[in-house]
């Protein structure tokens, strides 16, 4: 099952994980897991929060997923929109200790060989660090577009917005983020490059 | 050039790309006009999903969630069937069954203590099954004004059914939404999902109301702008109201007309546009979209 793939098809899994067909409640989990992990590491930017969070948003589907109903919304809106709700409570339980959000060593990433290794962390943690400074809703875009993967349809519902703003706040995202990265990239030495070259 | 303009065409350009429809030369060429603006938007954007699309989870803790969340679903459905496929034994049943073994220990120690003591010792053992009582865990219970809510929108849908719903109908509603305002942070905290429920239940047919009862249209929309207030002030996110009829695939919500509530200008593009330093995805060509 693709990210914006068969809705179909989605529907059957998601309604055999209704019923409590395991086979079924494994590939929603299989599918939508990492796209609820990247999801939360956009908006908290730690990728511990984000390893803990996603498994607590599962055991709130698991909760709630009886009570989902199809008109409302399409399944992954109403996942994220759970995924959002995780976040504002961890982000209330948390606020009080002011952690940062630093991303580890040990995050493993998809492609292969170091030099890329490096240089995916900067750029994430470039990404993450511009993030942290937009308003939430330009931050919930960029996590629901980029992070979960969701077409702009999917995001408006997953915020209770129309499409159309949805498309507004991306596009004033998009050029806050390129503005704040390119400051960063006047500042900061590029070592990396050196260390790659 | 018109801001909206853009904005539209940024995200077609974008999903085009995601999709793997287009390359972004692709899309700039279809665009000359706007390719000055929409390059470095796009690749900007590009990146961003380059870098957080290289990160997964970790193997094992995908697998330990998952090994917790089927576990969780197994003993949810034991526990279900256990409830609806069992005559419910009395109290006292259960109380016996539980503890047997300890009444028998404890009476087997009165009458040692009675036959070496005296019958007065009989007196001492009273009240020694308090924590029968108290044995088992319950789920914490759902706040009242979460319960109180659900309990409105069902009396409202039944009085709409009956074709007798009134204006105070509608404003016992609001009350009892308005009424989340005064719970304290640990019984949202507690009761999220039920409270994003009921108020999304309470948004959704307010919007019915609006949507098919001019009489009631007025109330119900005053209604329906102070529940998105309640649900803002607890970070609660409402769906967008679908007032069509029930479908069997999922409806998606038309485009409202509505402005957008961020600031409505667009911020202007700087000349010398910045280069971020975000490695450029593998090729020009789009890319796979979830390697997961």
């Amino acid at each position: 099952m693709s990210p914006n793939g068969d809705a179909q098809g989605e529907r059957l899994i998601v309604d055999l994980a209704r019923a409590g067909d395991e086979k079924a409640l494994s590939e929603l989990y299989l599918t939508y897991f990492p796209r609820v992990y990247r999801y939360i590491l956009a908006r908290t930017g730690n990728s511990h929060d984000a390893e803990d969070l996603a498994e607590e948003v599962f055991m709130r589907v698991l909760e709630a997923i009886e009570r989902f109903q199809w008109r409302e919304a399409p399944f992954s809106a109403w996942l994220f929109r759970i995924a959002h709700n995780a976040v504002i409570s961890a982000r209330r339980k948390e606020s009080a200790r002011g952690r940062s959000g630093q991303l580890t060593d040990t995050l493993p990433v998809d492609s292969a060989g170091p030099e890329e290794l490096v240089e995916n962390r900067l750029a994430l943690n470039e990404v993450m660090q511009a993030a942290q400074k937009l308003p939430e809703a330009q931050r919930q875009v960029i996590a629901l577009r980029f992070g979960a993967g969701l077409s702009v349809a999917e995001t408006a519902q997953a915020m209770g917005k129309g499409e159309g703003n949805v498309k507004v706040i991306q596009h004033k995202a998009i050029a806050k983020l390129r503005e704040m990265m390119g400051q960063a990239s006047r500042k900061r030495p590029r070592t990396y490059e050196r260390e790659t070259a | 050039m018109s801001a909206r303009r853009l904005e539209e065409i940024l995200e077609e350009c974008l999903s085009a790309y995601l999709d793997g429809r287009r390359s972004i030369e692709e899309s700039l060429s279809r665009y000359p006009s706007y390719a000055s603006e929409l390059e470095p938007m796009l690749r900007t954007a590009t990146g961003i999903n380059f870098a957080l699309n290289s990160y997964s989870p970790p193997a094992h803790v995908q697998q330990r969630g998952l090994n917790r969340f089927l576990s969780d679903a197994r003993a949810r459905r034991n526990m279900k069937s256990l409830q609806v496929g069992s005559v419910r034994p009395s109290r006292f049943a259960v109380t016996w069954q539980r503890y047997r073994l300890g009444f028998a220990g404890a009476a087997m120690a009165v009458l040692i203590l009675a036959v070496s003591v005296g019958g007065t010792a009989l007196m001492g053992e009273g009240g020694s099954n308090d924590s029968v009582f108290r044995a088992g865990t319950a789920e914490p219970p759902t706040p009242a004004v979460v319960t109180a809510l659900q309990q409105q929108v069902d009396t409202i849908r039944t009085l709409r059914a009956s074709q007798s719903l009134t204006a105070d109908d509608i404003a016992r509603l609001l009350a009892a939404a308005e009424a989340l305002n005064d719970a304290s942070d640990s019984e949202i905290d507690s009761a999220r999902d039920s409270i994003a429920v009921a108020l999304n239940d309470a948004n959704a047919l307010v919007s019915e109301i609006i949507a098919t009862d001019p009489a009631l249209a007025q109330p119900a929309r005053e209604a329906q702008d102070k529940i998105r207030d309640v649900a803002a002030g607890i970070d609660v996110v409402l769906a967008s109201p679908t007032p069509v009829a029930d479908t069997a695939t999922p409806v998606v919500t038309p485009e409202p007309t509505v402005a957008p509530t961020e600031e409505p200008t667009l911020t202007p593009e700087p000349t010398e546009p910045p280069t971020p330093t975000l490695p450029p995805p593998p090729s020009g060509t789009p890319p796979p979209r979830d390697p997961a």
